[in-house]
C-alpha cells in the first residue's frame, strides 16, 4: 500500500511478496529496498508513481537483504542462517543501473543492521544499530567510508541533511521513547506519541508509525 | 505490541549506559513474545533453583527499531543474571570467555535455558558481536538442534568442550567429531529421542545440561 499525504491508501502493483524495509525518492524515481522470501535474497525496486513498481536488481542465491536507500545508494547485509547479519552489502546506482560494490571502512560494523541512509553535500551518510546505539559514517563515493559520529542508546531509523546538520529520528533501545536530534548534539522527545516508531523520510517530513497511524513532523523540529 | 518493566514479576534493568542502574525501565515486546519469556524464566528459576530466587535481569533491549526479529518485537538480548544468593552470570562481562569453568558451564546453562524456549540463540561464541549478550528470538521456530546452524552447533561443541573435554574446534561446522562429542553427552545425560528432530529431546537434553551446569558438574 501506499500512503499519501492527506493519509490516503493506495494499492501498489509489483511488490507482492516483499518486504520493503526502507524507501526514497531520486529526482522523480522512488526507490524502494528490501528483500523476497523465507529465505530472504535482497531486492531494489522503482518507480516512476509510487504505485507501479519493477524490481530492478536482485541478489540472486544470497541469502541477504537491503535495509536502508538513498538517492543512489543502497545498504544492507548478507544474512546467516540463523538471519543475523554477516557482511556488509551495497549497490550504487548509474546510468547502467544498479551494481554492487564494496563498502571499505565500515567492516566492523558488518554484524550490524543498516537503518538509515541520506545524501549530504559531501557524499552520503549512513547509520548502523549495534547492541548499544548507532554509529554513523560517511562517504564520498559510497565505496570508502568513515566514521562520523555516534548515537548511543538510540537506534537511528532515518537521517536528513539539514542547513544546520544531519538531523535523526529513533527510538531509544531501553524503552522505546521516539527521540529526535542532530548529530553532535543531545537527543530530545519528538513530538509525537510516545508509542510512535521512528520509520523513515519524505521530502521535509520525517515519518512514524503510532498504533497503525502515519505521523508526519517536520523535519526542522 | 505489550510494555513491561518485570518478567513474571522479575525486574528487567539497562546496564549499557550506567552500570548497576536498577531504574525501572518500560520495554517493549509482542504479546506473544512476553507470553515465552514467562515460561523461560521459570524454567530458568526452577533450574537454577540452588542459587536462590532470581534477584533482576539486565538487558540491552528486546523491541528494537531496526529490522529484524528485534523490530517485530520478538527478540531478548540478555546482559546479565543475578541469584538472591550472590551469583551471577554476565554475557555483558563475556563469561563465555572466562578463565574460571564454573563461570563457562553456568554461561552455558543460562544459554542451553534460552535455547529451550527460543529457536535461534546467538551467543559469545557465534561471533564478536554477541560477545557481550545472548540474543534470543522467535525465528525459525520450533525448538531443534540443527546441524546446518552455525549458532547450534558451535554451542554444542562449547557445551561438549566445556563439560566433557571433548577438545572440539569451535567453528561451527557439524562434522563426525562433532556428533560423537554429542552422542557421548546424550547418552551421559541419559536424554533418549532425537534433540535435531524432536523438539521434546532438545528440551529434556538442554534442561540436563543446564542442571549440572548450575552445578558446576561435568557430564
Amino acid at each position: 500500500m501506499l500512503v499519501d499525504p492527506s493519509g490516503a491508501t493506495l494499492p501498489t502493483t509489483g511488490l507482492t511478496g516483499a518486504d520493503v524495509v526502507d524507501a526514497t525518492v531520486s529526482g522523480t524515481t522512488a526507490i524502494a529496498v528490501g528483500s523476497l522470501g523465507d529465505e530472504p535474497v535482497a531486492v531494489i525496486w522503482e518507480s516512476t508513481d509510487g504505485l507501479a513498481w519493477r524490481e530492478v536488481r536482485r541478489l540472486h542465491g544470497v541469502r541477504s537483504a537491503f535495509t536502508a536507500v538513498g538517492p543512489g545508494l543502497a545498504l544492507g547485509s548478507v544474512l546467516a542462517h540463523e538471519k543475523a547479519p554477516v557482511t556488509r552489502i551495497a549497490a550504487r546506482r548509474s546510468a547502467a543501473g544498479w551494481t554492487t560494490v564494496p563498502a571499505r571502512g565500515p567492516e566492523w560494523t558488518d554484524g550490524w543492521s543498516a537503518t538509515a541512509l541520506a545524501s549530504t553535500p559531501e557524499g552520503w551518510i549512513a547509520a548502523a544499530v549495534g547492541v548499544s546505539g548507532t554509529v554513523l559514517h560517511s562517504s564520498r563515493d559510497g565505496v570508502t567510508w568513515s566514521a562520523h559520529s555516534r548515537v548511543d542508546g538510540v537506534a537511528v531509523r532515518a537521517l536528513v541533511h539539514t542547513p544546520a546538520g544531519v538531523r535523526w529520528i529513533g527510538n531509544e533501545l531501553a524503552g522505546s521513547a521516539p527521540l529526535t536530534g542532530l548529530l553532535g548534539s543531545a537527543p530530545t522527545a519528538a513530538p509525537v506519541p510516545f508509542s510512535a516508531k521512528a520509520s523513515g523520510t519524505a521530502g521535509d517530513r520525517f515519518g512514524w508509525l503510532a498504533d497503525g497511524r502515519l505521523v508526519t513532523t517536520e523535519v526542522s523540529r | 505490541m505489550i510494555t513491561f518493566s518485570a518478567i513474571d514479576g522479575t525486574p528487567v534493568y539497562y546496564w549499557r549506559s550506567t552500570r548497576g542502574d536498577t531504574s525501572t525501565r518500560n520495554w517493549q515486546a509482542t504479546q506473544a513474545f512476553y507470553d515465552v519469556l514467562v515460561p523461560w524464566i521459570r524454567d530458568l528459576r526452577s533450574l537454577s533453583a540452588g542459587y536462590g530466587t532470581i534477584t533482576y535481569l539486565v538487558s540491552a533491549g528486546f523491541y528494537v527499531n531496526k529490522t529484524g526479529q528485534h523490530g517485530e518485537g520478538t527478540a531478548m538480548d540478555l546482559d546479565h543474571v543475578r541469584w538472591s544468593g550472590g551469583t551471577v552470570s554476565s554475557p555483558l562481562d563475556h563469561h563465555h570467555a572466562s578463565t574460571d569453568l564454573a563461570v563457562r558451564r553456568r554461561y552455558l546453562a543460562v544459554d542451553a535455558v534460552c535455547r529451550r524456549r527460543f529457536r535461534y540463540v546467538l551467543d559469545g561464541w557465534y561471533n564478536a558481536d554477541h560477545a557481550d549478550h545472548i540474543h534470543s528470538d522467535f525465528g525459525g521456530l520450533p525448538v531443534r538442534c540443527l546441524t546446518s546452524s552455525e549458532a547450534d552447533t558451535k554451542f554444542v561443541q562449547s557445551l561438549c568442550n566445556d563439560f566433557q573435554s571433548s577438545g572440539l574446534a569451535v567453528d561451527g561446522i557439524w562434522g563426525p567429531k562433532t556428533t560423537t562429542a554429542f552422542d557421548a553427552a546424550k547418552a551421559k545425560l541419559g536424554v533418549t529421542g532425537d534433540p535435531h528432530t524432536t523438539t521434546a529431546a532438545y528440551q529434556s537434553f538442554l534442561s540436563a545440561a543446564a542442571r549440572k551446569g548450575f552445578a558446576n558438574q561435568a557430564f
